[in-house]
């Protein structure tokens, strides 16, 4: 079966004042239909990236100098702009967004900005996305359906506003959605019931989840599969409970330890993730890895771990 | 262990109005009937959904919002009672930490001159103290003292929450409320942050109210925990105990949302009472 999303060896790189920014160096990551993959990274690892690669909505001054992004047996690199909107964004890739205050617009009904995508990109008439989006509320939890398309984004809370855009991303029957740290800004308790509403609309909508976020504990609940990614490369890919029962790279191992479930006291990882603008020659965790040996000095590719996971170090290559 | 605050049947109604022409909104009771006691150098947490009334109780102890009724004791003195001004005098060993670093910084002034500020307004009249305090205190912090020239955007955000530390601690306070130290910040800073709370309390013999939702990070520092939920403390306890057998049906409503790493959660979680 052909995966959902296949990336491969992705490279992007940004022109700044200051030179050229290498943000992707080689990304790889593959999810197949009906699974939750898992991005995890700190932050200027070139998560964000990678996402608005995928959507065709890279910042001005980003090329795509090497690599292939397959959807659905399509190379989405090959796309023009004008295709890319009228047969891939919302009505294939849905995306629900980080923070759901600022993706609403307050001036507006919300029922007003999603149908809005719709008639843009969903088939049928005003009538049957009003439905839809009735179907899809009453099914994300949300108090009073029918007259919540009435209202404006700020007689929701936070919670509430979240699953609305989650309602949106689905609303044009997507195959792919992706989330950008869509709980963050939720208590624990309402992170907990969208993650399980997640987990149930994966199954129940045939969808395929691209989930990023820095939380392994997220991870842990949510995903099947997992992919770290360190200064723009795929470190470790696998299963998710091969990952958490045995991390092999060093990076995965110094981010699980400081998660405070297994932290033996609060250390964190040393140093910073290298600026975009000069990466280190060699391998770019060698300057804060705890287990540097020789060859580190050579950038590896990537191998295979005992634990079956793909690891990008000199000890499994 | 002496209690440095003691807290006795705190209530706190905030907004509401009334009026001739505009409809009357009865006050809500933001924190009903609290009271606790934080002992020197104690790491206290308080825990609750957002709505709880944990900020409203944080800015209540500072001075910052005016208790309706109640009382609060620091070192055995009466603080509450007084007005706002005269309050806040009252427990300058209270002290802030801002939950967004960021946003508590002038991004148009260097950090030194920032941070000085507090001196001067806390009465150190000369100059060349201030430089040296500020200087000191950013390598107590772990920052470079010679950072004192930058400005805030130069500073990552596990940066911004020491100089917001440093901040406050050169006011030499003895009690810090902490308001969701970590929060947005990564798995590996966020670890070098609580290690350097844990430091600092030590150095400087403080006392934390910490502020927070995120169990994970509450379960490693804190020695003792108050759950609140709709204005009230529901359970109390020493962490250990509290985490292993929470009494509280709101308690362990709470415990189970948390994402753990090992296992996967399979209950559905209880419903908890929407606000």
């Amino acid at each position: 079966m052909i995966p959902v999303l296949d990336v491969r060896g992705l490279k992007v790189t940004i022109r700044t004042d200051e030179g050229r920014a290498e943000v992707l160096d080689d990304v790889g990551l593959k999810l197949e239909r009906g699974r939750i993959l898992g991005v995890v990274g700190e932050s200027g690892c070139g998560k964000s990236t990678l996402i608005r690669a995928v959507m065709g909505i890279l910042p001005k001054g980003a090329t795509v100098e090497a690599g292939e992004i397959w959807f659905e047996g399509e190379n989405l690199l090959v796309f023009s702009e004008r295709e890319l909107n009228r047969q891939v964004r919302s009505s294939r890739i849905g995306f629900i967004p980080q923070d759901p205050l600022l993706a609403l617009n307050p001036v507006f009904k919300v029922g007003t900005q999603l149908l809005e995508v719709m008639r843009w990109h969903a088939p049928g008439t005003r009538r049957d996305h009003i439905a839809r989006l009735v179907m899809l509320l009453r099914r994300m939890q949300v108090p009073d359906p029918e007259n919540a398309l009435e209202r404006y984004p700020h007689q929701f809370s936070g919670g509430q506003r979240q699953r609305l855009l989650i309602a949106a991303a689905l609303s044009c029957a997507p195959r792919l959605v992706i989330a950008d740290e869509p709980t963050t800004a939720l208590d624990v308790t309402t992170q907990h019931q969208i993650l399980l509403l997640l987990r149930e609309l994966v199954s129940e909508f045939d969808l395929s989840l691209l989930f990023v976020t820095h939380d392994f504990g997220v991870v842990a609940e949510l995903c099947d599969d997992l992919c770290v990614i360190y200064a723009g490369q795929t470190v470790e890919a696998g299963p998710v409970q091969t990952i958490l029962r045995a991390p092999s790279h060093p990076y995965t191992r110094a981010l699980l330890a400081c998660h405070p479930d297994r932290a033996t006291s609060f250390v964190g990882i040393p140093g910073l993730v290298p600026s975009p603008l000069a990466r280190p020659a060699g391998c770019l965790f060698a300057p804060r890895c705890a287990d540097v040996r020789a060859g580190c000095d050579v950038r590896p590719g990537l191998g295979r771990a005992p634990s079956g996971a793909q690891v990008r170090c000199v000890q499994f290559t | 262990m002496k209690p440095i605050v003691e807290v006795h049947d705190l209530t706190v109604m905030v907004g509401g109005r009334r009026g001739l022409l505009v409809r009357n909104v009865p006050p809500v009771r933001a924190v009903d009937g609290v009271g606790f006691e934080l002992g020197q150098g104690e790491i206290l947490a308080l825990v609750g959904e957002s709505g709880s009334g944990k900020t409203t109780l944080g800015r209540t102890l500072l001075g910052l919002q005016r208790e309706t009724s109640g009382e609060i004791r620091l070192d055995g003195t009466t603080v509450s009672g007084l007005a706002p001004e005269a309050a806040r005098r009252a427990r300058r060993d209270i002290q802030y930490v801002h939950q967004d670093a960021g946003a508590a910084l002038d991004p148009w002034w260097s950090i030194g001159r920032t941070l000085a500020e507090g001196l001067l307004i806390h009465g150190v009249r000369s100059a060349a103290e201030r430089v040296d305090r500020v200087a000191e205190m950013l390598a107590a912090v772990g920052l470079d003292p010679a950072w004192g020239r930058r400005y805030p955007h130069e500073f990552s955000g596990g940066q911004l929450r020491r100089v917001a530390l440093a901040r406050i601690l050169l006011l030499r306070p003895r009690v810090l409320i902490l308001d969701e130290p970590t929060s947005g910040l990564d798995m590996s800073v966020q670890a070098t942050v609580l290690n350097l709370l844990l430091e600092l309390r030590e150095r400087f013999s403080l006392t934390y109210l910490f502020i927070s939702h995120d169990l994970s990070v509450v379960e490693r520092l804190s020695d003792r925990v108050a759950i609140m939920h709709l204005g009230r403390i529901v359970e109390i306890g020493a962490t250990k105990p509290l985490f292993a057998k929470p009494s509280h049906a709101y308690t362990r409503a709470l415990l189970d949302a948390v994402p753990r790493l090992e296992g996967r959660s399979t209950s559905i979680g209880m419903p908890v009472a929407a606000k």
